[in-house]
């Protein structure tokens, strides 16, 4: 069994065959074409081992006639290379399996969702661009086997120890919810925007996400301890945080609560009587001004009690958000049933890599909620914001969008200091028409600053 | 705080039925423009009677009577009595709808509030004779019977405590010693195990698999006989990695070859990617194909990346991969076809029976029939009504006490199963 095992791990993926193959290619490029099926983006339940071998099997007797060469991929997609003297048959092919799939809404919404199902490339003009796609697959393959290898790994779980201190323990865990009881942590409460970003990348806050950073709670409570290290732990650590939070929320004096805010909890605490004293303190107009965000494994977890209790709090005036959504987890719930009022994707590079499928995926799926109840979330660049007005999001959040948010303070700071000089070098204008002024002359101003 | 004790462990409190009826006797002169609201909640599923369910449900009814001329009482079936003296239906309405919507999932407040359909409330006039006699008939009968049930709730709960079955919560500071016990506690005579059947109309039906698992009950006594387990979810999730590595060292040891029966064993996704497991791996051999692990449906939400993962390596291993812990009602907000897992386990309770409405059956049979019908096990099965359920939805696998009961029946007749 071992044996086999090791064979299995030697043995390259098709992906990594496939990128031998073009290499081979390059020199015999002359009068040969290559079609990539776009399979993966079938259903799922299209998508199973079976359908793509019948799919595969359609091309077979090309293939047995030495007209061409089949490669199947893990993500479902067929890349077939054959003669110019076979497009024919090839074209029947795509089209055979395209008909064995007609139900599924790849096909039935083409024109709709802009999904494509098959591509075609000439293999002496686009050559460059064959070798890049099937190159960025392999690497996705690799790093999804050497993902899952690491997992296994001790090294690896090592290296986290030394990286991020030792596991967290149930009797570090008990030590840590001891000293909370008694910790100030209103200083340890960080508050990010969610914000709109007009054309020129300046954003106007919409409301902000309230939370007690677990890394500066480690650092002051426990330095040497990686709190995350075991998720159960994790999430029973968050609901005492969950109390302390809502115990700071009621007493306004702790933290300044301005404008439209939103905070993560549990649906147990919900549940709990520190919610419902919490409930009691907030004055009726405010609960409209708060957004409760909670966890999509914690909706799953008991979805009789989540149902209920957004219910509940709905009735009361405050607005629900589902927290940590994926590309993955959209498609695969049902958002509309649950009846949140608002959806956190969170931004993930591989958004991108999907290419225009994955793209035509998404903004259906935030059409289907209202681009402005989609909050992209963890945005650490300025590709996240792209994406995410490819596809309709008007809200984000992140780290990006704090360097924005500072910029953007700079930028008026020095509005404001270019009128105060204007306004003692020159007779009083009028105060509105400040901003008209060309901006590129304020620069002088950054070194003073 | 109430950290989520099973409804039976409550210690049982009198309902208001006898300070109703006073109530209404001081009513009985002067009852003009007088009404009362009767809030069914004692006919809502049991899954939605839960305590911190109906605590919500009364205090919403709060700000309500605050602000007008009326009293709410609780019956010890749960049920509520709103009395109102000339207050305006239409401020009653809301707050009723207001209820109403928390159980929205509930058949019981299928119909329009006040309509003949109408189930969730009953409204009397109490000027009226008729209507006066028959609410204080009515709650007469409740309190005779919340009389018998007070009593025979109260024994209960008092041999529920003699029993320290809910003893101290699972806290913490208790989780490392009990984690501890567990690592060295003998647990090979208490894995249990329980069929999954294949019911095939008219014929002999098939063992799918058994499902192997530590009996609980056994393990408390063993390793905690005063402490609570189920207390907090989180922290009896942690004990189940324990619980894995000691199932998976069991059964390493137990030699699969010698039969041709499959298996089922319950893992955290952590666990299918740590050394334990590979260890039982490799004690298997070629019989991987007859190994099905289950994993939970909060376990897969927490990190989806990660079950697929472990869905890959499982699978190109030769082991069957089942999702467990979906609600009928689960299936209706998420499409588990696309976790493509060879089996998804649906647990089945009595509520289910008759009460869904038919564009809800017709969906749930859509989302069975693309899981594959292959796929699709109903388990806590506990009586013939739960078999028929889940044959009109298509489903022909099952698990559950009346399953063990009817295999037992078919092996006894056939001599040997």
């Amino acid at each position: 069994m071992a044996e086999t095992n090791d064979a299995k791990k030697r043995m390259p993926s098709q992906e990594r065959l496939l990128v031998d193959y073009v290499q081979r290619l390059e020199k015999h490029r002359e009068g040969r074409a290559i079609v990539q099926v776009h399979l993966s983006a079938l259903r799922p339940f299209n998508r199973r081992d079976h359908h793509l071998r019948a799919a595969a099997n359609i091309f077979e007797p090309i293939v047995k006639a030495l007209a061409g060469q089949l490669f199947l991929l893990k993500s479902g997609d067929i890349f077939f290379f054959f003669k110019n003297e076979v497009q024919g048959d090839t074209e029947t092919a795509v089209q055979q399996v395209k008909y064995m799939f007609s139900d599924d809404l790849l096909i039935a919404d083409e024109a709709e969702t802009h999904t494509i199902f098959s591509t075609w490339f000439n293999a002496v003009t686009d050559f460059p661009e064959v070798q890049r796609i099937v190159k960025a697959m392999a690497e996705v393959e690799d790093r999804r086997t050497e993902d899952a290898k690491s997992r296994m790994d001790a090294r690896a779980s090592l290296r986290a120890k030394q990286k991020m201190g030792e596991p967290l323990t149930p009797d570090v865990l008990a030590k840590i919810e001891e000293a909370l009881i008694r910790a100030d942590l209103s200083n340890l409460v960080r508050r990010q925007f969610a914000c709109k970003i007009d054309d020129t990348m300046v954003p106007t806050q919409q409301f902000s996400e309230l939370f007690i950073s677990i890394q500066d709670l480690r650092e002051t409570l426990m330095p040497d301890v990686n709190l995350l290290a075991n998720r159960w732990l994790f999430q029973h650590l968050t609901e005492t945080l969950d109390r302390r939070m809502l115990s700071m929320l009621s007493k306004t004096d702790r933290i300044a609560i301005t404008g439209d805010i939103s905070f993560n909890i549990n649906i147990r605490t919900l549940m709990s009587n520190e919610f419902l004293a919490f409930d009691d303190n907030v004055a009726a107009n405010r609960r409209g001004a708060m957004i409760i965000e909670l966890q999509k494994e914690d909706i799953f977890a008991d979805l009789g009690s989540y149902l209920f209790v957004r219910e509940f709090v709905q009735s009361k005036g405050y607005r629900v958000a589902i927290d940590g959504m994926t590309l993955e987890a959209m498609q695969l719930i049902d958002h509309k049933r649950l009846g949140a009022n608002m959806v956190k994707l969170v931004w993930n590079g591989e958004l991108v890599d999907g290419g225009e499928n994955v793209q035509a995926q998404v903004r259906q799926m935030i059409e289907s909620i209202g681009g402005e109840n989609v909050v992209m979330c963890r945005c650490d660049n300025r590709e996240a914001i792209d994406f995410g007005k490819s596809v309709g999001i008007q809200l984000y959040q992140g780290r990006y969008i704090e360097n924005l948010l500072a910029e953007d303070d700079r930028r008026l700071d020095l509005l404001r200091l270019k009128r105060r000089i204007e306004r003692s070098d020159e007779a009083p204008e009028d105060e509105d028409d400040f901003e008209e002024k060309d901006d590129a002359d304020f620069d002088f101003g950054l070194d003073d600053d | 705080m109430n950290t989520g004790m099973l409804p039976g462990h409550m210690e049982p409190q009198k309902g208001e039925e006898e300070m109703l009826l006073q109530h209404l006797g001081r009513l009985r002169s002067d009852a003009v423009g007088a009404f009362a609201v009767h809030v069914h909640l004692s006919d809502l599923r049991p899954g939605n009677r839960q305590p911190r369910f109906l605590g919500i449900a009364k205090r919403s009814f709060d700000e309500f009577i605050s602000g007008h001329d009326s009293i709410l009482f609780t019956m010890y079936n749960a049920d509520l009595v709103l009395m109102c003296r000339n207050v305006p239906i239409e401020d009653v309405d809301p707050v009723i709808e207001k209820v109403k919507a928390l159980f929205s999932e509930d058949p019981l407040v299928q119909g329009e509030t006040g309509s003949y359909e109408d189930r969730f409330t009953t409204w009397h006039d109490l000027s009226q004779p008729d209507d006066f006699r028959a609410l204080s008939a009515k709650i007469k009968e409740q309190e005779a019977a919340a009389t018998i049930k007070f009593e025979k709730d109260l024994d209960e709960y008092k041999v529920q405590l003699s029993a320290t079955d809910q003893g101290t919560p699972l806290a913490p500071a208790n989780l490392a010693a009990i984690d501890q016990t567990m690592r060295s506690t003998q647990i090979a005579d208490i894995i249990r195990n329980q069929p999954v059947y294949h019911v095939i109309p008219g014929k002999k039906g098939a063992i799918v698999f058994r499902e192997h698992f530590i009996a609980m009950g056994e393990l408390k006594k063993r390793v905690a006989p005063n402490v609570n387990l189920f207390g907090s979810p989180w922290l009896f999730q942690y004990l189940t990695e324990t619980l894995d590595r000691r199932m998976l060292a069991v059964m390493s040891r137990r030699d699969l070859g010698k039969t041709t029966d499959s298996i089922s064993l319950n893992l955290n996704i952590n666990t299918i990617m740590s050394r334990d497991f590979q260890q039982f791996h490799e004690s298997l051999g070629e019989h991987t194909s007859q190994v099905v692990i289950e994993i939970q449906i909060i376990d897969i939400f927490s990190d989806l990346s990660a079950y697929h993962h472990a869905h890959d390596f499982l699978r190109e291993r030769g082991y069957k991969v089942l999702v467990d812990g979906l609600s009928p009602i689960a299936i209706n907000f998420f499409d588990p076809s696309i976790l493509q897992a060879d089996f998804l386990k649906i647990s089945w309770g009595p509520e289910f029976v008759g009460e869904e409405k038919e564009d809800k059956i017709a969906d749930m049979r859509r989302i069975v029939s693309r899981a594959g019908k292959h796929g699709v096990i109903l388990s806590r099965v506990d009586s013939e009504d739960a078999v028929k359920w889940g044959a009109t939805l298509g489903i022909a696998r099952f698990q559950g006490y009346f399953i063990d009961k009817l295999v037992a029946a078919v092996s006894a007749k056939s001599g040997a199963l």
